[in-house]
C-alpha cells in the first residue's frame, strides 16, 4: 500500500521534472500567432497595459502601452480574459485555426457596470465562470499552497502555507465576518456556496495588506454580483452523491432592467453519514444546509453603481464524529450595501465604499452522544451557544496617473462575541454549571492601508504595501472577567494593540515568457479575540482547555519569496519559494494540569515551495501539475511546527472538445512524520494517493449534465490535517443535471 | 459632493477615534462608616451611648461586630477599648465561643471592630466590656442575638482527640472566578475557651462533585495571625463547588472539613 504510494510520488516527480526540462522542446511544436488589441468601448481608444490570459491556463500575457498584445496558442479554441483597472473583465471566445494567424480586438467596458475585482499580482485567483466542481472547499482544494482542516464532513477551514485560523484572513468580499463557534466548527468559507462564488482570490503569505494584516495570507471570497446585461436568466442544478447519499439543489435567477438589476440564488444540501473508504459507514456525520443570497443593483450611466446584497445561511443538525459534540443548528446573516463610483479622467479614478453588518449563531451540543463513556467531563451534556456580530466599513480610493497606481483602504469594523456553555449532570439531583467562553468581547479595529504599483517600463512592475492597524479590545461582561481573574491577577482586561505591515515586490520580465519576481514583507498579526480571552476552550487535539492571555503580542512575521514564472503556449509554469521567519509565535503552554495559556514562544520558521505547471498537449487536451511543500520548525521548542501539511499534490488530465469536458485528477500527500510532540499532541499521518474521474457534457444548449467519481479506488485514508485522524470520504459518483435558460 | 464625502469621512473617524478615548469625571462623596452595617443593637452607660453593627445577618459563622461610641449621644468616640464575650445558655450547660477583640484603641472613623465565631444557632447573648478613653467611663452591654444556621463553621475532633472549630470567613459572596478564600481554626479547650490555632499548614482542593473536576491556580491558605489562614480558590464555573480542607501540623494529618459553596 505504502509502496504504491511512494511509487506514485516518483513517478510524478518524475514526469514533473521532465516537463520542466522539456520547456523548449513544447514550445518549439506548431503554434500560431495571435496578435490583438485592447480597446476603450466608450472613448474608442486602446487600453494601455491589459491583461489577456488564456482561460484555464496559466498562459497569458500583457498589453503594450498602446493596446496590443500577442500570444502563441496551437491551433484550438480557447477563451481568452481580458482584464484592466477600471475595465469590466472580458471574457472572449478565440478559435485558432491550423494556418492562418488571428487578430482579436477586445473592447473593454468601463468598470463601474460590472466590476470585477482587481489584478491581484502578490496572490493568484481562482475563477469558476462554469461552476465544474461541486463546492467551495472543492474550489479551494485545488490551489497548491492551500489545505483544507477537516473536522466532519462540513465546512472545511482552509489553511495557507502551514498557517491557519487567525493567521490567515478569510473576508467575503473584503468583510470581515468571525466564526462564532469556539471549536472553529464554522469556518467564514462556509457562507459562501459555490453557486455564489465569483472568484476566490487567494494570498498567500503577508505581502498583499490590502484586505488583512494576517501574515499566513488572505482569502477573499468574492460574490457573484447582479448581471445587467441579462435581462433574465435562471440556472438550476439538481443531483445527487452516493458516499453521503447527499442530494443538492441550488438554483440562481437574474433579472436586469435598463439600470436595474436582481439576482438570487438558493442552495439546499441533505447528506447522511457518510462512508469512508473501503465501505466504511462513518456514523453520526450527516447534515443539512440552505443558503441564499440576494442581491440588488443600481447604477447611473457608467459612473456610480449602488449594491445591496444578504447573504444567508442555516444548517441543522450538522454530526462532528470526531469530536465531543454535534452543531445542532447554525444561523448566518451577512448584509452589504456598497457604493462605487467611478470618475473619467483627472488622477482619482474609482471609490468604493462599503458599509456591512453580519451575525453568526452556532448551537452545537452533545445530546446524541453517549457521555458516559466520555474520558473528558463525563456524564453531562454541555450545550454550547456562540454569536458574534461585526458591523464595519470599508473604503477603497483609487488613484491613477500614467503607470502608477496607488489604493487607499479604510478599514474599520468592530466585533462583538459571546459564547457560553451549559454542563447538565445525567444524574438526577445533581446540580448544572455553567460557564462563559467569550465574555461579550469587543474589539474595535481600524486600518489604514497605501497599496502602490508603478510600472517602472515595461518589463518592471513593483508594488508595495504599508498598512496599519489599531485596536482597542476588552471583555465588557463582568462575569466574563470574573471567570478570567482565575488565570490573571488583574481587573482591567482591556487591550490596544497597534500593528504595522510592510511589504514590496518586484517583478521583471526575464523575456517573451518568463518572469521573475522578488518580494519582501514584515507584518505584525494581533492576537484574535480568543487568544486574548477565550475561556475553557477545549481543543480535542491535544486535550487541554485552553485560556486567552490579555498580555499577548502579536506575531511578528518576516517573509521572503521568490517566483519563476514561464507563460508561453505549450507549458506554462510558476514556482515559488518563500520562507516565513516569526517571532512570538502564538502558541498554547501548560499552566496546571488539563489547562494550558496561549504563550508568545520566542521564534519558528517555515520555509516551502509551491509549483504550478500546465501543459497543453493538444487543443484539447491539457494537463496541469500542482506540488506545495511546507517545512515548519519550532526553535524555542526544537520541534516540528504542529498542523503542517505534507508535500501534497494534484495533477489532472483534462479534455475539453464539443461541450464534452472530461478530467482524471490524482490528488496525493507524502506521508508527514515530522509532527509537534511538546507543544501539542499529533500523529503521524501516512501518505495517500486518489483519483478522481470528473466530467461534464451539454446534451443540450439548456442542459448540462455534470458527473464524476471521487475516490474511485475507494482508498480509506485520513489527510494530516484531519482532527482526530478524520477519515476522508470513499468512493463517491456525483451524478448533476443543470438547466440554464437562456440557453448557450 | 467630494467635499460631503470628505466632511463625512472624516467626521466618521473622528468619531471612532473619540469614542476610544472617553473619559469619566468621578467625584468622592463622603461616606458614613457605618453605611452598609446593620445596626443590631444599642445601649449606654454613664453620658455614652452605644451602637453595635454587624455587617450582615446574623448568623453562625464568622461574623464582624463593630462598635460605637458617642459622648452625650452626639461626639464620635475615637479612643475606647472594647471587649467581647460571647455565652450561651442551654440551661443544661453554658458555652461560649471564638471571639476576637477589637485590637485597636483608636479608631479614626468612630467605629472598633471585632468578630464571634458562632457555632450553633440559637439564642446568644454578646456581652460588650467597654471604656471610653476620652473621658474615663466604662460599662458593659449586652446583647440578645438570633443567630440562624448555617454551613460555614464545622466541628471536627482532630487526630489529636481535641475539638477544633474550622470557619470559613471568605469568600462570604462567592463569585466565578478567583476568590478570596480564609478560614479560622479555634481549637476547644474548655467550654468558655476556643483560642486560635496559629500552627497548622493547609491545603484546598475545590471540585465540582457533579461534574467531576477541579480547578487551577488555587492558593493555599497560609496563617495570618489570631489563627485566620487566607488563600485563593479559583471557581471556574458557576454551580456547586465543595472545598475540600486539609489541615497539617508539623506535617501529620490533623484534621479534614469540606464546604460547600454555591457559586452563581
Ligand atoms: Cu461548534
Ligand atoms: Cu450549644
Amino acid at each position: 500500500m505504502i509502496r504504491r504510494q511512494v511509487r506514485w510520488i516518483v513517478i510524478t516527480w518524475v514526469i514533473l521534472w521532465s516537463g520542466f526540462l522539456a520547456p523548449a522542446v513544447a514550445q518549439a511544436a506548431a503554434t500560431i500567432r495571435v496578435a490583438g488589441q485592447v480597446l476603450d468601448r466608450d472613448s474608442k481608444t486602446p487600453v494601455p497595459f491589459a491583461n489577456v490570459r488564456v482561460v484555464g491556463t496559466v498562459q497569458g500575457t500583457g498589453c503594450d502601452s498602446t493596446g496590443h498584445f500577442w500570444l502563441k496558442l496551437a491551433p484550438g479554441k480557447y477563451q481568452l480574459e481580458i482584464s484592466a483597472l477600471g475595465y469590466q473583465t472580458a471574457f472572449v471566445t478565440l478559435r485558432v485555426g491550423s494556418d492562418t494567424p488571428a487578430y482579436v480586438q477586445v473592447w473593454l467596458t468601463p468598470q463601474a457596470i460590472h466590476y470585477s475585482e482587481e489584478v491581484v499580482v502578490f496572490g493568484e485567483m481562482e475563477r469558476q465562470p462554469e461552476p465544474r466542481l461541486n463546492s467551495t472547499e472543492a474550489v479551494m482544494e485545488q490551489v497548491e499552497g492551500v489545505t483544507l482542516i477537516k473536522r466532519a464532513n462540513f465546512a472545511w477551514e482552509p489553511s495557507l502555507r502551514g498557517m491557519q485560523a487567525a493567521q490567515v484572513g478569510i473576508v467575503i468580499d473584503g468583510m470581515k465576518i468571525f466564526s462564532a463557534c469556539v471549536d472553529r466548527m464554522d469556518p467564514v468559507t462556509a457562507y459562501v456556496e459555490v453557486e455564489n462564488l465569483q472568484q476566490l482570490d487567494i494570498r498567500k503569505g503577508g505581502f498583499d495588506l490590502t484586505l488583512s494584516p494576517a501574515i499566513g495570507g488572505t482569502i477573499n471570497l468574492i460574490t457573484n454580483k447582479p448581471d445587467f446585461e441579462k435581462p433574465f436568466s435562471f440556472r438550476t442544478e439538481t443531483g445527487l452523491e452516493t458516499a453521503a447519499r447527499l442530494r443538492v439543489l441550488r438554483s440562481e435567477i437574474n433579472f436586469a432592467r435598463r439600470s436595474f438589476a436582481v439576482r438570487g440564488t438558493f442552495s439546499i444540501k441533505h447528506a447522511g453519514d457518510f462512508l469512508a473508504g473501503e465501505g466504511r459507514r462513518i456514523a453520526g456525520s450527516g447534515y443539512r444546509k440552505y443558503n441564499f443570497d440576494i442581491s440588488l443593483a443600481r447604477r447611473w450611466g457608467s459612473r456610480h453603481r449602488l449594491e445591496f446584497s444578504l447573504i444567508g445561511d442555516e444548517a441543522r443538525d450538522i454530526g462532528y464524529p470526531v469530536l465531543l459534540m454535534d452543531a445542532r443548528k447554525t444561523s448566518s446573516r451577512i448584509v452589504r450595501l456598497e457604493h462605487f463610483w467611478r470618475f473619467n479622467g483627472g488622477w482619482l479614478s474609482s471609490i468604493r465604499a462599503k458599509v456591512y453588518a453580519n451575525r453568526i449563531n452556532h448551537w452545537m451540543d452533545d445530546y446524541e452522544r453517549d457521555v458516559t463513556r466520555r474520558r473528558v467531563m463525563p456524564n453531562m451534556y454541555m450545550p454550547m451557544f456562540g454569536q458574534t456580530r461585526t458591523m464595519g466599513w470599508l473604503e477603497e480610493i483609487r488613484f491613477q496617473k500614467g503607470r502608477h497606481v496607488l489604493n487607499v483602504i479604510l478599514d474599520a469594523y468592530r466585533l462583538w462575541a459571546f459564547a457560553d456553555m451549559q454542563m447538565i449532570g445525567l444524574e438526577p439531583g445533581s446540580s448544572p454549571a455553567y460557564l462563559v467562553n467569550l465574555g461579550d468581547v469587543v474589539d474595535q479595529q481600524m486600518a489604514v492601508a497605501l497599496d502602490y504599483s508603478w510600472m517602472i517600463h515595461s518589463r518592471l512592475w513593483w508594488r508595495t504595501n504599508f498598512r496599519v492597524d489599531v485596536s482597542r479590545r476588552d471583555v465588557t461582561s463582568p462575569y466574563g472577567r470574573q471567570a478570567l481573574t482565575g488565570f490573571w491577577n488583574r481587573e482591567n482586561f482591556r487591550r490596544h494593540y497597534a500593528t504595522l505591515g510592510i511589504s514590496t515586490s518586484l517583478e521583471y520580465q526575464l523575456d517573451r515568457y518568463r518572469s521573475i519576481r522578488l518580494s519582501l514583507a514584515s507584518g505584525q498579526r494581533m492576537p484574535s479575540h480568543m487568544e486574548n480571552y477565550g475561556f475553557f476552550l477545549y481543543n480535542i487535539v491535544d486535550g487541554y482547555f485552553y485560556t486567552g492571555n490579555p498580555d499577548l503580542k502579536p506575531e511578528w512575521s518576516r517573509q521572503l519569496e521568490v517566483m519563476l514564472a514561464q507563460t508561453a503556449s505549450r507549458f506554462s509554469y510558476r514556482l515559488v519559494g518563500f520562507v516565513n521567519d516569526i517571532r512570538n509565535y502564538i502558541s498554547g503552554t501548560i499552566q496546571s494540569p488539563e489547562f494550558k495559556v496561549y504563550t508568545n514562544l520566542s521564534a519558528v520558521y517555515l520555509v516551502g515551495g509551491e509549483f504550478r505547471g500546465e501543459f497543453t498537449l493538444s487543443p484539447s487536451i491539457a494537463a496541469s501539475w500542482r506540488l506545495a511543500y511546507v517545512y515548519g520548525q519550532n526553535r524555542t521548542f526544537e520541534e516540528p511546527l504542529p498542523f503542517i501539511p505534507p508535500l501534497e499534490g494534484l495533477f489532472t488530465i483534462s479534455y475539453d472538445h464539443n461541450g464534452l469536458w472530461l478530467a482524471v485528477e490524482s490528488r496525493f500527500a507524502a506521508p508527514q512524520r515530522r509532527i509537534a510532540y511538546r507543544t501539542t499532541l499529533e500523529d503521524e499521518t501516512p501518505g495517500f494517493a486518489i483519483v478522481n474521474v470528473r466530467g461534464q457534457y451539454a446534451i443540450h444548449p439548456r442542459v448540462t449534465l455534470r458527473f464524476g467519481v471521487e475516490n474511485v479506488l475507494d482508498r480509506y485514508y485520513h489527510e494530516h490535517l484531519s482532527v482526530n485522524n478524520f477519515p476522508a470520504v470513499g468512493r463517491n459518483v456525483y451524478l448533476l443535471v443543470g438547466i440554464r435558460i437562456p440557453g448557450k | 459632493m467630494k467635499n460631503i464625502r470628505f466632511i463625512l469621512l472624516s467626521t466618521l473617524f473622528i468619531a471612532f477615534l473619540a469614542s476610544c478615548t472617553k473619559s469619566t469625571t468621578e467625584v468622592e462623596p463622603e461616606v458614613d462608616p457605618t453605611a452598609d452595617l446593620l445596626k443590631i443593637g444599642e445601649g449606654n452607660f454613664s453620658s455614652t451611648t452605644v451602637e453595635i453593627f454587624s455587617d450582615g445577618e446574623i448568623e453562625v459563622g464568622y461574623q464582624r461586630l463593630f462598635v460605637r461610641l458617642k459622648q452625650g449621644g452626639e461626639k464620635v468616640v475615637t479612643r475606647a477599648r472594647v471587649e467581647i464575650f460571647p455565652l450561651m445558655d442551654m440551661e443544661t450547660m453554658k458555652h461560649s465561643a471564638p471571639y476576637e477583640n477589637p485590637e485597636a484603641i483608636v479608631s479614626e472613623n468612630g467605629l472598633f471592630e471585632g468578630a464571634v465565631v458562632f457555632i450553633m444557632s440559637g439564642k446568644w447573648m454578646v456581652t460588650f466590656t467597654l471604656q471610653n478613653l476620652e473621658n474615663g467611663d466604662s460599662g458593659k452591654v449586652t446583647l440578645t442575638l438570633d443567630v440562624a444556621a448555617s454551613q460555614r463553621v464545622k466541628k471536627v475532633t482532630g487526630s489529636d482527640s481535641a475539638t477544633y472549630f474550622v470557619t470559613l470567613v471568605e469568600p462570604r459572596a462567592p463569585r466565578v472566578g478567583m476568590n478570596d478564600f480564609e478560614i479560622t481554626v479555634h481549637k476547644k479547650e474548655s467550654m468558655m475557651a476556643y483560642p486560635a490555632v496559629t500552627d497548622v499548614e493547609t491545603t484546598i482542593t475545590p471540585t465540582m462533585p457533579s461534574m467531576g473536576h477541579g480547578s487551577p491556580n488555587n492558593e493555599h491558605p497560609v496563617h495570618q495571625g489570631r489563627g485566620h489562614y487566607r488563600g485563593k480558590v479559583n471557581f471556574t464555573m458557576s454551580g456547586a463547588w465543595r472545598v475540600d480542607l486539609q489541615i497539617q501540623r508539623g506535617g501529620q494529618p490533623l484534621c479534614e472539613v469540606a464546604f460547600d459553596i454555591q457559586v452563581p
